[in-house]
């Protein structure tokens, strides 16, 4: 039968996917490179020779592309971007809070300077380490990518770093090596994971797929290179370019299924090398003890927010990583109250074998860091009553009731507080 | 790489032989829900059932959909699904879906009903009045809820439900919350007022 | 297995090569003279389709389609005596309109997949029922001043909170695509009830929208039956 023959289209999620990539580069033997000619034109490839200064880098060489001619492939990817981007900016999971937006886009363009206008952010809320940027100048950052980062300069980092990707139009060669070659097993498991994609506005099952088709490393190292070279121009210590690497490794060895890692970090080259080679850079640059990280204003910005990210986390229960991004939440120190009270949630949702009293330790931990969100003390009193404690649960659910007065469930903690409990 | 799933040559199949996965439910008529609770629709629905799962619908269940979740037992996760299959996987596996414990008290079911709504890509599911009510005359709970599609489409919902020797029993009602939800609502409620088990329960 | 794949392949491909148009034949009366409608958004999308089996868009195609296409549908309409006004578009739409659009889509979607006749129809939507996008839609008749809109789709865009439909539909659109499959799907709206007073579904292996004949021809396909 022919017609079992022809695979599923969805060439929707096939040019998406490309156009909607993270920055990941393909595993590989080859040496770790981070060279490349200066002057480069876009599209071309790097020379051989390695070099360790961040002045191989010059912010001349980032020319942004204009609107392409419709003739061309790129055109196409413009034209599928554009109606994402209709799509993203009414989706169901966009958070659109307007200080959040300013502050993002006001870093963006510190970082981009005179091509700030050729970019739109949009933040979307979803729970895992992803930024990405469309060749049409959309960019999507994921609301878990916010959570991981500690401070601005880390997340000109990663923006720099996609912007790179922009101006040295790296998508649109990336899709055309995908055209010229028949990678029959991409294209089957693209298809079979766009089977689940029925419109433009499924964002979170595109960036999945877009993790499945990666830049080349020659596009992954000028984009390492163009992003320091932007972030330090703009002011900011480039040795935090490889501190968020560090983290994120961190918290991927603590995943004990490292047979299904994270789609992001399945395609990750051991980042140790790319954290080496970023150091490396890192320490080229003259003066970088005067550079910035901006921790105090990063954090303020996502304080409001930060809550929500934690707890979009929980509902991964990928119960090892999340524990050990507490943990570092934990170590940097913001708002101790929020972490320790998320960290009792984590066991508490897991409920293994301790978790019991691991979870209640984690929200007394919490109060004693004083303000305490009111919902601590519903899921104090639950495992409280878990435990046997009645007369502690009682109070804890009371507290609760005290503090949260419109809560949604209050009638049904009034009545556990005065009888079925 | 699966060129077609065995849902859709089940549907195929069907069509072939003659028949609809969707029968009537004409109003008035008493019928057994769920294999688990006698019921009397209020007005016509369309129904689809397999074996502890049922939904009704009037318009389609992207519109309006009475789901009936039956006889969970401890360790299985909710799907609320036209064709419901409980996933008897083992207990707070990583990464797998939210599970009904046996030790559950309203609070933690209304989270497990967010958590797993959530994770098939529903978005801000927000819950209010949570409160005692009975569900087919045992002691249980009730509460509403809104959320929105990842189109963006609003939706609202209601769900009542109770636990009986150990299993979790459910009747979820969505619809979009334009026209939809408002419609039937007063029909689902007072179906749900009446129901009762076919079999008595502790 | 590879039996009852077969056979369920062959009664998908059967569903499809047939050119397969399912319109509603419902009774529709004009209920005045100049029929004015808004035309809402059209969501329209052109591929072309390599040797490997890769499908690459083609912005300059889709451009051209859409612009003949929508050319065809304004000649095909006011053939009709019908005066048709144009909505407002991408990110200029008020959110209202914005919301009545996703709410047609998914009306739109729960009609595909519950077509009377088919394995998923259910009996309280027999051929005679109407779907209704309610009382919303009195914002979209006062800001453009019309009792109609028509809704256009060549695309497939819809939702599938309904997987088990979802799935049939998505394989039906799926198991075939030879470069040149055209899917898409309209309805007439009646803006002072938000009744889906009329729809066509279009599916088949043929039709070429690049040029004005083509262009032509697909509007014809799959606006036939619209009420004149």
């Amino acid at each position: 039968m022919s017609l079992i023959k022809s695979l599923p289209p969805m060439l929707t999620a096939i040019g998406l996917g490309i156009a909607l990539s993270a920055c990941q580069t393909v595993g590989s033997k080859e040496a770790y490179r981070s060279a490349f000619e200066r002057g480069a034109t876009p599209g071309s490839q790097p020379q051989e020779s390695a070099t360790q200064s961040i002045n191989a880098y010059t912010v001349a060489d980032l020319k942004p592309g204009e609107r392409p001619d419709q003739a061309s492939t790129e055109a196409g990817l413009w034209m599928m971007m554009d109606r994402v981007e209709a799509d993203l900016s009414t989706s169901g999971n966009r958070i659109t809070d307007a200080k959040l937006n300013t502050y993002v886009n006001g870093v963006l363009c510190k970082i981009a300077g005179e091509y700030c206008k050729d970019f739109r952010v949009y933040i979307m809320r979803v729970p895992t380490f992803n930024a990405s940027m469309a060749p049409n100048g959309t960019m999507l950052i994921h609301s878990g990518f916010l959570l991981r980062t500690k401070n601005e300069a880390q997340l000109t980092a990663v923006v720099g770093h996609e912007i790179a990707h922009y101006l040295r139009r790296h998508s649109d060669q990336r899709l055309k090596d995908t055209v010229d070659k028949t990678n029959a097993m991409i294209f089957v498991q693209l298809a079979s994971i766009a089977a689940g994609v029925s419109s433009l506005g499924n964002i979170a099952t595109l960036a999945t797929i877009g993790s499945l088709q990666s830049f080349s490393r020659d596009n992954e190292r000028e984009a390492d290179g163009y992003g320091l070279a932007l972030m330090v121009r703009a002011g900011y210590d480039p040795i935090e370019a490889s501190k968020i690497w560090k983290r994120v490794i961190r918290e991927r060895d603590a995943d004990p299924d490292k047979k299904q890692p994270d789609a992001f970090l399945a395609t990750h080259p051991p980042s140790d090398e790319r954290n080496q080679a970023l150091g490396e850079l890192a320490n080229s640059v003259e003066n970088a003890n005067e550079l910035r990280t901006g921790e105090a204003a990063y954090q303020n910005a996502i304080a409001p927010l930060r809550a929500s990210f934690m707890r979009d986390e929980l509902a991964k229960r990928k119960y090892s990583t999340t524990l050990a991004l507490f943990d570092m939440l934990a170590e940097d120190g913001h708002n101790l109250a929020q972490v320790h009270y998320f960290r009792g949630e984590i066991y508490r949702l897991r409920g293994d074998e301790g978790d019991l009293q691991h979870a209640i330790s984690a929200y007394r931990k919490a109060i004693a860091e004083g303000d305490v969100p009111p919902e601590l003390y519903r899921s104090y009193g639950l495992t409280l009553k878990r435990s046997g404690s009645m007369e502690e649960a009682r109070q804890a659910f009371s507290m609760y009731l005290e503090l949260a007065k419109d809560a949604p469930d209050h009638q049904m903690i009034q009545s556990m507080i005065s009888g079925n409990i | 790489m699966k060129t077609i799933s065995r849902t859709v040559m089940i549907a195929v199949a069907l069509t072939l032989g003659g028949c609809n996965a969707y029968t009537l439910a004409p109003a008035g008529q008493p019928l057994v829900v769920a294999s688990t609770f006698n019921a009397t629709p209020k007005i016509n629905w369309s129904r689809m059932q397999k074996d502890q799962t049922e939904v009704w619908t009037v318009d389609g269940p992207l519109l309006d959909k009475l789901t009936f979740l039956s006889g969970i037992k401890d360790g299985a996760s909710l799907s609320p699904n036209n064709l419901g299959v409980f996933n008897q996987g083992p207990l707070t596996a990583e990464g797998n879906p939210p599970a009904f414990r046996k030790d559950m008290v309203s609070i933690e079911i209304a989270e497990l009903v967010k958590e797993t709504y959530t994770r098939k890509g529903y978005q801000e599911f927000n819950i209010a009045n949570l409160q005692p009510d009975r569900l087919a005359n045992n002691d249980g709970f009730r509460f509403d809820f809104t959320f929105m599609t990842k189109d963006g489409l609003d939706k609202e919902g209601l769900a009542v439900g109770t636990v009986i020797d150990n299993k979790l029993y459910l009747a979820i009602y969505t619809g979009a919350k334009e026209h939809y939800f408002a419609k039937y609502k007063d029909a689902v409620e007072q179906t749900l007022r009446e129901l009762t088990f076919t079999k008595a329960k502790s | 297995m590879l039996r009852t794949i077969q056979l369920a392949a062959l009664a998908a491909a059967a569903f499809l090569v047939s050119g397969c148009v399912t319109a509603k034949t419902v009774e529709f009366k004009w209920q005045n003279d100049d029929r004015r409608m808004v035309l809402m958004p059209t969501d329209i999308q052109l591929m072309n389709m390599t040797g490997g089996g890769v499908e690459v868009p083609n912005a300059e195609w889709t451009a051209k389609a859409e612009g003949l296409f929508l050319t065809s549908l304004r000649d095909k309409l006011s053939e009709i005596n019908s005066q048709v006004i144009e909505s407002d578009t991408g990110l200029d739409q008020p959110q209202e309109q914005v919301k009545l659009i996703k709410l047609h889509e998914t009306v739109g979607a729960t009609i595909q997949n519950h077509l009377p006749g088919t394995a998923f129809a259910l009996p309280t939507m027999p051929e005679s029922a109407v779907w209704t996008l309610g009382s919303s839609t009195h914002a979209l008749k006062a800001r453009y001043g019309a009792d109609y809109a028509l809704f256009v789709h060549v695309r497939d865009s819809y939702t599938s909170g309904d997987r088990a439909a979802a799935i049939f539909v998505g394989a039906l659109f799926g198991v075939h695509m030879q470069g040149g499959t055209q899917r898409g799907f309209a309805s007439l709206v009646d803006l002072r009830t938000g009744d889906v007073v009329w729809y066509n579904r279009l599916l088949r292996a043929k039709g070429d929208m690049r040029n004005a004949k083509g262009a032509r021809e697909t509007a014809d396909a799959l606006l036939r039956g619209f009420p004149g």
